[in-house]
């Protein structure tokens, strides 16, 4: 039979256990994962099962890399994302959690899209660390991308979203998500992003402000092919202030909205 | 005449244009989407005149990222 192991098509003989592929052929595993559940017990293999073993050590090759990242992710769906394009426009609170999550799953290729750079008032939500203060925003999540997940490709575009650069930017996304500040400004980029890019699905938020109860949040479709993430009602202009915790809830929920649309929904079940 | 606002029916005047729509419900519209028969309308379109049956849909997006 054939299983997967650390990436590579593998034969083994029927019979063959998790433990005994391990002992074989990777002896430093400290941690075996079968078909993306970390298991401590032995397992009998059955043909098709993906197993990847992880070793205590300084970054392995990139194919056993590759493999690790991938290895906690539901089931089959690492190709799909890998080969998806994303594009987010601005890359404040929503725009970096969001990439870092997007990252962390393995997304192929993210277009990150943001005129501003690191500033010390940034921190209490956005997902920059103290040494990237002055960095474009956009150059700072590239950076911390690199440092997740390497095989994410990420395009900065150090600039404004206007209505007509829309389509050039985006060009090629699967999915764009809204993750401006302002009211106007993300009104005006749903507008120009259904108007130039009509069928690509837009996932943008509303309602984030405060501190409310995050179960307040909630993503729908308000219309067809337009997402929506928030409460609908908690706005930073009535001096609520904006957190940590109700914006990454939001961009948590825009992630999740991502995938399943890459995923054709069917993620949902996955 | 007869149209629907984001699913829900709504009676409204013969020749209303969104805006004057929008108005009366005191939505603001520089922060709002509008979709009329799934088709987004830009700030400049709003003056367009509904019609009987029109599917009208409105996202209001209230500040914070």
């Amino acid at each position: 039979m054939r299983v997967t192991v650390n990436g590579k098509q593998t034969r083994v003989a029927d019979g063959t256990t998790l433990h005994a592929i391990a002992r074989d052929r990777h002896p430093r595993t400290h941690v075996a994962v079968l078909n993306g559940l970390v298991r401590s017990e032995d397992a009998l293999l059955r043909d098709g099962d993906d197993v990847v073993l992880l070793a205590r050590a300084p970054r392995p090759p990139d194919g056993e890399l590759r493999a690790a990242l991938a290895a906690r992710n539901a089931p089959g769906v690492s190709a799909r994302l890998g080969s998806s394009t994303v594009g987010i426009a601005g890359c404040g609170g929503l725009g970096s959690n969001l990439a870092v999550i997007l990252a962390r799953c393995g997304v192929g290729t993210l277009v990150v899209v943001d005129p501003d750079v690191v500033e010390p008032a940034n921190l209490n939500r956005q997902h920059f660390l103290l040494d990237q203060l002055g960095m474009p925003k956009v150059a700072a999540v590239a950076e911390l991308a690199a440092r997740i997940h390497p095989f994410v490709r990420v395009r900065p575009v150090f600039g404004r979203i206007e209505p007509g650069n829309v389509r050039e930017t985006f060009a090629g996304c699967d999915v764009i998500a809204e993750c401006f500040d302002a009211a106007a400004e993300k009104a005006a980029t749903a507008r120009a992003v259904r108007r130039s890019l009509p069928g690509v699905p837009l996932v943008a938020v509303s309602g984030i402000a405060g501190c409310g109860d995050a179960n307040d949040i909630v993503t729908r479709e308000a219309m067809a092919g337009m997402h929506v993430v928030g409460d609908g009602r908690s706005d930073v202009a009535d001096g609520r202030g904006i957190m940590a915790p109700r914006v990454l809830v939001a961009a948590g929920h825009q992630a999740n909205r991502i995938v399943q649309l890459l995923l054709g929904r069917a993620g949902e079940e996955v | 005449m007869d149209v629907t606002l984001n699913e829900e029916p709504l009676t409204t005047d013969e020749g209303t244009d969104v805006r004057t729509l929008l108005a009366s419900l005191s939505i603001p519209l520089e922060s709002t989407a509008v979709e009329v028969n799934g088709r987004i309308l830009d700030v400049e379109e709003l003056d367009r005149r509904l019609e009987d049956g029109d599917e009208i849909f409105v996202v209001r997006f209230v500040g914070g990222g």
